[in-house]
């Protein structure tokens, strides 16, 4: 122990009486609500200041249900895409050389990869706007 | 912390919920119970208007009762402003008549005057390192002064009370 907390421990009786209470609930109550109000009104700032550059919350959990939602779709997506071009090939196989078919398969497969792409990167775009629109209804 | 830097709501009413008692108290010693209330309300909107602001890599607690102190410290610059231009006005209605109201030195002081009667930055360091039971590191840090300064302002902090103690005794005995 330092002598300061010794030469405390002395003046302990006198600085113990100054008790304190609790803050009051409804100072409290008060005070949670007057910062709730400001905490949306800065993060509704912050957001349209900044954009689409800021995550809003509630972002991952969009993302995630979108992304529930897509996986079920997406293995029905291969199977269609992959029937087409066993199917497609046998049929064409009839009036082209073998060599152009399989040109033609991996063209399709080129495509249908390319437009899965396309629709799983606008996934976080919608879950952003989702989270955003959900926010702003939560703020108004 | 990091929850309410993104906006969570619920994160705020948890850091409410965890340092509402030792702040109000910390005000509450430092500035009386009539302004504890407000500053109270103050520190936490500065900790939602700041929140970008703060580090993650501190401790929560040093960062409010830095706000908290800051607070107390405008306000007192704020009310030493309002007591001298009182004075001024006292004084020229007075014609100017010296060493009129110097309040109450004769009166027993109970431990709330006796704090009140600290300089503040003897008071400050006080108060966070026995109410609060901060370890120095923690009050340099709040504070903004070295750890040097910490220690020997509750020296003079202590030496200040006992001489308070000192002259209280000598007044009951005198009465």
């Amino acid at each position: 122990m330092e002598p300061i907390d010794r030469e405390l421990e002395r003046l302990a009786p006198a600085l113990d009486s100054l008790e304190v209470s609790e803050p009051s609930e409804r100072l409290v109550r008060h005070t949670l609500e007057l910062a709730t109000v400001e905490l949306r009104r800065e993060t509704q700032t912050a957001v349209q200041e900044r954009g689409h550059a800021v995550i809003p919350a509630g972002f991952p959990r969009e993302l995630a249900r979108l992304l529930g939602a897509s996986a079920l779709s997406i293995p029905l997506y291969l199977l269609w895409n992959l029937g087409i071009l066993a199917l497609g090939r046998e049929i064409l196989i009839i009036w082209l050389p073998a060599s152009f078919t399989w040109g033609l398969a991996g063209a399709y497969l080129f495509g249908a990869i390319g437009w899965l792409a396309v629709v799983l990167g606008t996934l976080p775009v919608l879950a952003h706007r989702r989270a955003l629109l959900r926010h702003n209804e939560a703020v108004t | 912390m990091v929850r309410l830097q993104s906006g969570d709501e619920g994160a705020l009413a948890t850091l409410m919920d965890r340092y509402k008692g030792p702040l109000y108290g910390f005000l509450n010693r430092r500035v009386g119970d009539a302004a504890a209330d407000d500053l109270f309300q103050e520190s936490w909107l500065r900790v939602v208007r700041a929140r970008d602001r703060f580090d993650p890599r501190r401790r929560f607690s040093t960062w409010i009762f830095q706000i908290a102190n800051n607070l107390c410290r405008d306000r007192g610059r704020r009310r030493a402003v309002e007591v001298r231009h009182l004075e001024s006005l006292a004084q020229g209605r007075d014609g100017g008549s010296e060493g009129a109201a110097v309040p109450s030195v004769e009166l027993r002081l109970d431990m709330r005057q006796r704090l009140d009667a600290l300089p503040e930055r003897l008071r400050e360091v006080l108060v966070l390192r026995y109410y609060q039971q901060l370890p120095e590191r923690d009050i340099a840090e709040i504070l903004a002064i070295p750890r040097g300064t910490v220690k020997s302002r509750l020296h003079a902090a202590v030496k200040a009370l006992r001489a308070q103690e000192g002259n209280d005794g000598a007044d009951r005995q005198g009465a």
